[in-house]
């Protein structure tokens, strides 16, 4: 049984679009990763799941139940980490975890006590006197302590510094091992990258892309760099060559964009003076890029 | 499991509940405080005699009470308009704030990813509402009850408390409204905009009702109507009447339900 399923999800707010015809299984145990840069959709996704918005269209099961149907069971369930986290400012942060502990019910405390140990969250101090990122590790807390089947984290680091956000991948792996499952939503790619399994990636509201993060790398697009002698290859000679999408000459330097096998281009280079060849690793960054790009191209 | 949406909408609104109960605690004393010089001074009855209809009316003296008389005094000076317009400003911005203003801040959306129904939710913060309400009452009835008597007011204790149950109900009745409005819409400005604009309508109404024919026929829809009649400072809750206003409520809080039920909250 997945996760979560979502069959041909669509949601409309009177006009605008929410998202359109979402199809997507999230794995029991996985860490997917939702990405989609601002207003793609990512949200409405994620809120639908929590029956806080209801499906225009299609549906959404999670843990095997109806969204609509079954939204209290799911809800006691799940783990949410809220997009734009907003706590209330007059609590202090324990009494907003003491609260939402007790709306809950079921939460362990010592794994809770651990939590905010970890997360070193200032327990004792105003909400309304804690900085951005203070306030999103009182929300990551929450999400956790009740040890939940399935966690949906809505851009689960924002805001927080590096040592914070490598805190949240470790309980992110830790909630892996013990089984649970994982669904975040991010537009920070290495994120993504270093944490998910697999990535969805939406825009403007539809899905185009659902792949494992490897293969998603393998089908790397490459930025390959190149110092030449004397003469210097013209930018249309490189950007004659298969599998070339791009090229650019400065000086003696050509930078150029090669999708799969680099075969011809070595090939075609081989009657210059070669000085120097340097291969980028493609940040998901990139591809990311490319498929919005693609996907702008459908549009238009 | 425990009321604990109720507990934090209650926690939440300690401050405000502290510093209203000042202020009605201070009202109703400095009123009983000045009725012996009104009593002293025939001149204040004359006085209001010669005011137009409406604004005996208003002032509670519709059912023929003497201003300089304990209950005309206090009906005129209390239960008529102060207290009403305290209940209200009160009650429909503790509405407000816990339906349009939970959710423009966005912490309804966090309440509601919990494992609590929304029926739930709308009711216990209504409760919540009425707890609120029913301290000011209290402190109201109370500081009279307890000055009361040392003024030689003579008026019975079932009077004090069923004239400030009566004007509370009435409130409740609009504030009962806009929690409805606010689980409805979410909008502030409708919510505010629907009921006070309601609630000076039937006060005017209510008003102007003994001496406009047409008019009178709406006392039937008229919280304040059945709220302030059979004169409850002299003659304790008029219990039918309070009855009718509770029934109301209730209707109201259902439709407060209904609407909150199956829309979407918004970020």
């Amino acid at each position: 049984m997945p996760a979560i399923r979502l069959e041909r999800l669509t949601k409309f707010y009177g006009k605008a679009r929410g998202v359109v015809d979402v199809d997507l299984e999230v794995q029991t145990g996985e860490v997917f990763g939702f990405l989609g840069p601002n207003g793609a959709g990512k949200t409405t996704t994620i809120r639908t799941l929590l029956d806080l918005i209801r499906p225009s269209s299609g549906k959404a099961t999670v843990l095997g139940l109806d969204s609509v149907e079954a939204s209290l069971e799911i809800r006691r369930r799940v783990g949410y980490l809220p997009g734009e986290l907003a706590l209330w400012e007059w609590m202090t942060a324990r009494q907003v975890l003491d609260h939402l502990a007790r709306l809950r019910g079921g939460v362990d405390e010592a794994y809770r006590d651990e939590l905010i140990g970890r997360f070193e969250v200032e327990s004792d101090r105003k909400v309304s006197d804690l900085s951005t990122g203070n306030k999103q590790k009182v929300g990551l807390v929450q999400a956790f302590m009740h040890k939940p089947e399935l966690l949906i984290l809505d851009e689960p680091t924002s805001g927080l510094d590096p040592l914070m956000q490598q805190v949240t991948y470790e309980v992110i792996a830790e909630a892996q091992r013990d089984g649970r499952t994982v669904f975040l939503s991010s537009h920070v790619l290495p994120e993504v990258e270093r944490i998910a399994q697999r990535v969805g990636i939406i825009r403007k509201g539809r899905l185009i892309e659902v792949a494992a993060v490897d293969s998603l790398k393998e089908r790397a697009v490459r930025l390959v760099e190149l110092r030449f002698g004397w003469p210097v290859p013209t930018r249309d000679a490189l950007a004659a060559i298969a599998g070339v999408s791009d090229a650019a000459v400065s000086g003696d330097t050509a930078t150029v964009r090669i999708e799969g096998s680099m075969d011809s281009l070595v090939k075609a280079m081989a009657q210059y003076e070669v000085l120097l060849v340097r291969t980028h690793d493609t940040p998901l960054e990139e591809i990311f890029l490319q498929l919005y790009r693609d996907g702008a191209d459908d549009a238009g | 499991m425990r009321a604990e949406t109720l507990r934090r909408v209650l926690r939440g609104r300690k401050k405000s509940l502290l510093g209203w109960s000042i202020g009605i605690f201070g009202m109703v004393l400095v009123v009983l405080l000045s009725y012996p010089a009104v009593r002293d001074q025939p001149s204040f009855g004359d006085l209001i005699e010669d005011y137009p209809e409406f604004v005996q009316q208003i002032l509670g003296l519709g059912e023929g009470l003497d201003p300089t008389s304990p209950a005309g005094y206090l009906n005129s000076q209390v239960f008529a308009n102060t207290l009403p317009i305290i209940f209200l400003i009160f009650l429909i911005a503790f509405a407000s704030r816990e339906t349009v203003g939970e959710e423009r801040e966005r912490t309804m959306n966090l309440s509601l990813a919990h494992p609590i129904r929304r029926e739930r939710y709308i009711l216990e913060t209504l409760v919540a509402m009425v707890l609120g309400g029913l301290l000011l009452a209290v402190i109201g009835a109370g500081t009279m009850m307890a000055f009361g008597p040392v003024l030689d007011l003579g008026l019975p204790m079932g009077g004090y408390v069923g004239a400030t149950l009566s004007v509370f109900l009435i409130a409740l009745v609009f504030a009962t409204l806009a929690l409805a409005i606010g689980a409805a819409t979410g909008s502030k400005g409708v919510t505010f905009g629907v009921t006070s604009a309601l609630a000076v309508a039937m006060y005017i109404i209510w008003g102007l009702a003994p001496l406009v024919d047409a008019l009178r026929g709406l006392d039937k829809v008229n919280p304040f109507f059945w709220g302030l009649a059979g004169t409850p400072i002299l003659n304790g809750l008029q219990v039918g009447n309070a009855l009718l206003l509770v029934a109301v409520i209730v209707i109201l809080a259902g439709g407060a339900v209904a609407g909150f039920r199956r829309r979407d909250i918004g970020v």
